[in-house]
């Protein structure tokens, strides 16, 4: 190579005739002898020695020279010296030899006595530059071909047909198969047909000539799964810009994708485990629900004929008063007109009687009676709806009768019988979308929508505002529940209540204006009775919303039969 | 003005009765009481009685025992029940067993519930009478005691 930059080129002759040799020295040694170092040899064993001690930067051969004939003589040379840039001196009846020697690794070929000093200078040159060139490009190539071969990731260059044309070593390695020939998807995917994808990437990016890029799994040489994220990218391009080749590059990120993976498990594990906790809250509710449904039902029962008969002697109690203080009235009419009659004796009974009436202020007692009776009648009755609500909420142990039912229809027939509760304090907006009828105990499901309408109305009138409130009643289905949400736009609910809202008698509502009972009652009906789910969405300020889910087939439960002949009978009076 | 009718109580709360023969003291009925349904029974078969009202859950005679027996010896006689029970089974063993005419349950309300059911139930029972077609009752010899309470 640095021998071309020397001013003297170093060449050896290898040629048999004599005058041949001399013909070819006194062209070389023409006007510009000082170029060249000649050096000689007849024979090609004896060419191979000097090759073998010296270094030279060219060799004008004859190809038919006594220990060697044609192109044997070059291809033995190429072989040695495959570096050492070769002319072949071609006899004049023989052109096409010379063709067939460049073809075998030759620079070039003279024609004996075609040629003068100057071409022969000439081929000389260029054949050595063009040596130099080709060792060049050899050794890019290789230099080339080493970094694209020691890159991990697989890669392979693909045609307009999806056919392999390269491949580098990482690709050979983990996909198997030659490297080139195939078609990417028999590589890639072990299929026989294009992927089903629409486009795929390397078509994609055929298309646009932007690089395109996607996660693919795919099982390697060996039958692991791995992961992949490629991305084809137009490689070469034609006159016009569109995309003849596109390079596709395959990132192994199966160590990514694990951890993925045991995310995803992990998360589904984690989402199981909550829905388990949840479960075991609801079961723990029904579980406290069941017990205190025993025990309301137990005091109630026990309340029932003591209140029962204190209510009435009550009533009772406020006849008599009322007729003892008719009497007196009367009686005092008679004092008047004793003491106006002015008999002594007379007057100092009378006065007994003042001062009595003084001493026990009797004028205070009198005008004390009314509001005496109110509170007590107002205490009384609030004992008596909580005996009610106990005996309702003892009765969802009780299943009734089970039809098919609307819950549109039902929702309608609430508003009516709630409407005149709610009319002052909210607009009530319906949206019924289509659900299809269920199996459910239309009384039940009907005092759950009440107890819910209710108490967004009670909600709504906490604010105490002017304005009206609102409350949105929402029906749909899904695949599997008739829903209905009762949403309004009251005070909302704290995370503290939120978490007690369907325990028995927790209540936010002031003395004597709630049980505590409702919506433990409706949680008793929709999830123990029905098998569906309750449960609200409120923040503080942000109005609550209540969903109740019901099933749209019935889960299998338990009843006396008997039970379900009584249609239409209220036991309440 | 229908003539007086009688009405028979039974419960095993004294008190209970007490309250109910206050609550009443006014209206135009001849009130009966009984704290047991022997006893009730055995005032059934000395005087005659048009509305009988019973507590279900009672020691020895059930109420629905009693209405079965009242049902069977007197039928012309118009049942109510008052109860704080309102089991469905017991509801249904009450109106299928013992064809009760009310129920009336525990808690009451005088006006709103007791004395509407009363009334009605007299009604009722007027019109049985006026139809004229009641059978004569086996053994309801028409007693005399305006009040028979133990």
């Amino acid at each position: 190579m640095d021998s071309v930059d020397t001013n003297r080129l170093r060449i050896l002759v290898v040629e048999d005739d004599i005058v041949d040799r001399k013909q070819m020295e006194r062209l070389l040694a023409g006007p510009s002898a000082s170029d060249y170092d000649l050096e000689f040899a007849e024979r090609l064993d004896r060419a191979l020695v000097i090759l073998a001690e010296r270094e030279f930067d060219l060799a004008l051969l004859d190809l038919n020279l006594p220990d060697s004939e044609g192109l044997d003589t070059l291809c033995t040379l190429e072989k040695k010296h495959p570096d050492l840039p070769k002319v072949v001196v071609a006899g004049s009846d023989d052109e096409q030899i010379g063709l067939e020697a460049v073809a075998r690794g030759a620079q070039d070929y003279l024609i004996k006595g075609k040629f003068n000093a100057r071409a022969l200078a000439r081929v000389i040159h260029y054949s050595v530059e063009r040596k130099r060139s080709e060792q060049m490009l050899r050794e890019s190539r290789g230099k080339l071909n080493a970094i694209l071969e020691s890159i991990s990731d697989p890669m392979v260059m693909l045609d307009r047909d999806l056919s392999i044309t390269w491949s580098n070593g990482a690709s050979r390695k983990i996909f198997g198969g030659a490297g080139t020939g195939q078609k990417c998807f028999q590589l890639f995917h072990r299929q026989e047909t294009p992927c089903d994808l629409g486009l795929c990437i390397v078509r994609e990016a055929f298309e646009d000539g932007k690089p395109h890029s996607y996660d693919m799994q795919v099982a390697d040489a060996e039958g692991q799964t791995r992961y992949f994220h490629c991305t084809a990218t137009a490689a070469l391009r034609d006159a016009e810009g569109r995309p003849t080749a596109v390079i596709e590059i395959a990132r192994d990120i199966t160590d990514r994708k694990s951890v993925e993976i045991i995310k995803t498990a992990y998360a589904r594990v984690e989402k199981a485990n909550r829905e388990l906790k949840e479960m075991q809250l609801q079961l723990v509710q029904s579980e406290k629900l069941a017990s205190i449904g025993q025990l309301a039902a137990g005091v109630a029962h026990e309340m029932n004929t003591p209140v029962g008969f204190v209510a009435c002697n009550f009533d009772t109690l406020e006849g008599y008063v009322q007729k003892i203080g008719g009497l007196l009235e009367a009686y005092d009419g008679l004092v008047q007109k004793v003491a106006a009659a002015g008999n002594a004796e007379l007057l100092q009974a009378v006065r007994l009687i003042q001062e009595r009436k003084t001493e026990i202020r009797l004028d205070f007692i009198l005008k004390d009676l009314a509001s005496l009776f109110e509170d007590s009648r107002e205490g009384l009755e609030r004992v008596t709806d909580i005996i009610r609500n106990l005996r309702d909420f003892a009765r969802a142990d009780r299943t009734g009768d089970l039809i098919s039912y609307d819950i549109n229809e039902g929702l309608q027939a609430t508003l009516t019988v709630a409407r005149n509760e709610i009319k002052y304090d909210a607009d009530v907006y319906t949206e019924f979308g289509p659900v299809p009828q269920i199996i459910c105990n239309p009384g039940q499901i009907n005092q759950v929508f009440l107890n819910l309408l209710i108490n967004a109305a009670q909600a709504i009138r906490s604010r105490s505002q002017q304005t009206k409130g609102s409350i949105t009643v929402r029906t749909y289905r899904t695949d599997a529940n008739v829903v209905c949400e009762i949403e309004d736009d009251g005070p909302g609910i704290s995370a503290a209540h939120l978490q007690r809202i369907f325990d028995p008698f927790f209540t936010t509502k002031p003395p004597g204006k709630g049980t505590g009972l409702g919506l433990s009652v409706s949680y008793d009906i929709v999830v123990n009775k029905h098998h569906g789910q309750i449960s609200v969405e409120s923040e503080e300020n942000q109005g609550a919303k209540f969903t109740v889910r019901l099933p749209l087939t019935p889960a299998a439960r338990t009843g006396e039969g008997a039970e379900e002949v009584l249609t239409g009978v209220q036991s309440d009076g | 003005m229908d003539e007086q009718r009688t009405i028979l109580f039974v419960d095993d709360e004294v008190r209970l009765l007490r309250s109910i023969e206050r609550g009443l003291i006014d209206q135009p009925y001849h009130l009966l009481f009984a704290e047991t349904g022997e006893q009730a029974l055995r005032m059934l078969a000395e005087r005659e009685v048009h509305v009988l009202v019973t507590d279900m859950r009672m020691p020895e005679m059930t109420g629905l025992e009693l209405l079965k027996v009242v049902k069977e010896r007197y039928p012309h006689i118009v049942r109510i029940v008052l109860s704080g029970y309102t089991q469905v089974s017991m509801l249904l063993a009450a109106i299928n067993q013992g064809e009760i005419f009310r129920f009336i349950t525990k808690p009451w309300r005088m006006e709103e519930d007791f004395l509407p059911a009363i009334r009605e139930a007299v009604e009722q029972y007027n019109r049985q009478a006026q139809r004229g077609k009641m059978a004569e009752p086996v053994g309801s010899t028409p007693g005399t005691a305006p009040d028979a309470r133990a």
